[in-house]
């Protein structure tokens, strides 16, 4: 736990990172969207970002449930889904913890009072936030293929059970 | 064997290219485009340059003299519209445009922003019709016609839903819809049309309606929601069809007749037209409201539009009723008078139920069904028990079309609160004239284009989803076809609790007919309110 409560007093600074990188991935115009506007229906996917990420990290830092984390990793990656970026695109920012971890304890690292073995755990446990991170990403497009046939479904019915080639309930 | 990349190398990788909008090409992926028009429907339309070809590969056969025949176009369309050739010089790049586009705020890519979708048309433009353009290029943001640009149009005169959110913030009243009409009227003349479009509009050509259904068809669905209604409250319909005299022509989207749950909004129109004894008849050759046309070319859309008039004055009706569709009404409010009318031949629409003369429809006679059925209401011709919606929290999506297209903001709402105990609205800016579009409008509703559309109808989602969370809201209501087709889609990827109503599904619903048997359920077949007992027993 040790690691983590180092971490905590970073928050704020580890938030701002993370939403750095998460949009990094778009073109400048739309970085600049996702960052000014606080309306959160003027602005659904910065908002969605930024609300997300602190509470993907109080609870990451905290007590960590993967079923609590996955709804919470679902605000984010839901978005990234539909984005036409590849599986490791949309994800690559989970990984990008380790390194904004690294960052802003540089000054704990120096004095001793987190060591490298406390990172390489927090590692490990950033990889199993990943992990979850391809389950709830793989979920989503899982859906986007299931609401595709739905919607042809709910477009022909009518005329299959017309023609009796089906039998309606 | 590959290396496996480190984070920090997989966060450079996917950075997008940092080079200015002009030199960033256009990429085609599954999901970010439409498929190309068929050629046989462009046959059937007469449009040009039919062929089998696709946005993905690098020759798109197009004619060889096209670039004439695309800046030919465009010289004809600046002569011909005063409103093209106004906004081509007018905008100031202020940005107050930029963030309203629900595609912009879904993706971030800058080529949504309206004032870039809108200077895809004016660089080319500059370069060819203005002097400063001509001598000065790329330094006054002109450029020239290449195939590129083509390309580039096609994406994104396809990646927007003509929803004119945008012009509504623009202080120049600039409406970058146009942009994209004009768009797709000059990628037309050379043959860069997406079949979502063209198929509808030769099928409405061919056979009166967008699905192509043919009168026994159209006849044969029909008589099956008789039986559906009578099966829930005893009472049986009689409609007719191709009726000579009728005092009515009933017009509405071909969607409602076979695609759920358009069928049940369709079913809400039969109960209300039988319970007021309306004379009125359907017709199995206009057998469409919706108008395909329209994202293809003016001439396109008066053809299809010219169909409803030829029908009623074949038939002999004195006005047109129309049913709940989005771009039906944006033609009748906006063009329909300068492009086929005015309609002399028929009389200006009068309730016969409450003697009301709707004067706001004085030269197209033609009006729609929520404006009719809230004057039922609110002169209390009809007798009905909102309790029966009871089970339904509902809220309201403005359609783009009925909204921003001819102000139709309180009539539903006032038919809403009639037939509903729980409405709730969603917030102000994303209701009423600020309305969110569905994502999907315009022609841009086939399943390829899923990813975008979802991405697309994420803030009117997002708007959806608060109603839900603060106050239950489980029914979402509209009053267009397009929207019944494609929100229960997006409701079920980002607020599944959701489901979609057509109005007059609601007003079925409560609609207390005359000599009905006891109603126990509602027209989806769910038990009603305090009903759920019945259902428990019949099981």
């Amino acid at each position: 736990m040790a690691i983590e409560h180092h971490l905590l007093k970073h928050k704020e600074e580890i938030s701002q990172k993370w939403f750095d990188l998460l949009t990094s991935i778009y073109a400048p115009e739309g970085v600049r969207l996702f960052k000014k506007e606080s309306d959160e229906f003027a602005n659904p996917v910065g908002h969605a970002f930024r609300t997300a990420i602190v509470e993907i990290l109080d609870e990451f830092l905290g007590e960590n449930r993967a079923e609590t984390l996955a709804p919470l990793l679902d605000k984010v990656i839901r978005v990234r889904a539909v984005q036409t970026f590849s599986p490791s695109a949309a994800l690559a920012f989970v990984f990008g913890l380790k390194a904004i971890a690294e960052e802003v304890l540089e000054e704990e690292l120096s004095e001793g009072e987190a060591s490298t073995g406390d990172l390489r755990e927090f590692d490990r446990k950033v990889e199993g936030l990943g992990l979850l991170s391809f389950d709830v990403y793989t979920g989503c497009r899982e859906k986007l293929f299931d609401i595709k046939i739905a919607e042809i479904k709910r477009n022909t019915r009518r005329l299959l059970e017309r023609a009796q080639l089906i039998i309606s309930e | 064997m590959a290396k496996v990349p480190k984070p920090s190398e997989l966060e450079l990788q996917h950075e997008l290219p940092k080079t200015e909008w002009m030199d960033t090409p256009s990429v085609f992926k599954p999901g970010n485009f439409s498929y190309p028009g068929k050629a046989k429907n462009l046959k059937v339309l007469g449009l040009a340059n039919p062929r089998e070809w696709s946005p993905n590969d690098q020759d798109w056969k197009l004619p060889a003299d096209w670039k004439n025949i695309v800046l030919e176009g465009l010289r004809e369309r600046i002569d011909k519209y005063r409103t093209l050739k106004v906004f081509m010089d007018i905008c100031v790049r202020c940005g107050a445009c930029a963030d309203k586009c629900h595609f912009y705020l879904g993706s971030g890519d800058p080529k949504n922003m309206p004032v870039l979708r809108a200077e895809l048309l004016r660089s080319v433009y500059r370069k060819e019709f203005t002097l400063a353009g001509k001598i000065m290029g790329s330094m006054v943001g002109a450029r020239d016609l290449t195939e590129d640009v083509i390309k580039e149009w096609f994406m994104y005169f396809f990646q927007c839903t003509e929803c004119r959110r945008c012009s509504l913030f623009c202080p120049y009243g600039i409406d970058t819809a146009e942009f994209t009409i004009i768009g797709r009227e000059l990628l037309n003349l050379i043959g860069c049309n997406i079949d979502w479009v063209v198929g509808p509009a030769a099928n409405c050509y061919q056979t009166g309606n967008h699905l192509g259904i043919q009168p026994h068809a159209f006849k044969d669905m029909l008589e099956f929601f008789v039986d559906e209604i009578e099966a829930v409250n005893g009472i049986r319909i009689e409609p007719s069809f191709n009726r000579k005299g009728a005092e009515f022509l009933f017009v509405t989207p071909s969607g409602d007749v076979f695609a759920d749950p358009g069928t049940y909004t369709l079913m809400g129109y039969l109960m209300l037209f039988h319970e007021i004894g309306l004379d009125y008849t359907w017709s199995t050759y206009a057998s469409e409201g919706g108008n395909f046309g329209f994202f293809t070319s003016h001439e396109m859309m008066k053809r299809l539009n010219s169909k409803m008039y030829a029908e009623a004055k074949r038939l002999g009706v004195k006005s047109i009723i129309g049913g709940e569709c989005g771009h039906m009404w944006r033609v009748i409010n906006q063009y329909m008078d300068t492009v086929n009318g005015p309609a002399d031949f028929l009389e200006v629409p009068k309730s016969p139920i409450t003697g009301t003369t709707f004067h706001n429809a004085a030269s197209t006679k033609m009006i729609h069904i929520v404006e009719f059925t809230a004057d039922l209401i609110k002169n209390g011709k009809l007798k009905l028990d909102a309790s029966r919606n009871d089970h339904l929290k509902v809220t309201y999506h403005d359609s783009c079309n009925t909204a921003r297209g001819m102000g139709f903001f309180d009539e539903p709402r006032y038919v809403l609160n009639s037939v509903c105990n729980n409405f709730y609205e969603m917030p102000a800016n994303t209701i009423r004239e600020q309305t969110f579009c569905c994502g999907s409008g315009s022609g841009l509703n086939n399943d390829e284009f899923m990813e975008m559309r979802m991405r697309g109808g994420l803030p009117r989602a997002n708007a959806v989803r608060h109603v839900n969370e603060k106050f239950g809201v489980n029914t979402l209501s509209c009053i267009c076809a397009i929207d019944r087709a494609v929100l229960p889609t997006l409701m079920n990827y980002w607020v599944p609790d959701v489901s979609v109503y057509g109005l007059h599904e609601l007003v079925g619903n409560a609609m207390v007919m005359e000599g009905e048997t006891e109603r126990t359920t509602d027209l989806r077949g769910e038990p009603l309110p305090g009903m759920e007992d019945n259902e428990n027993e019949d099981i």
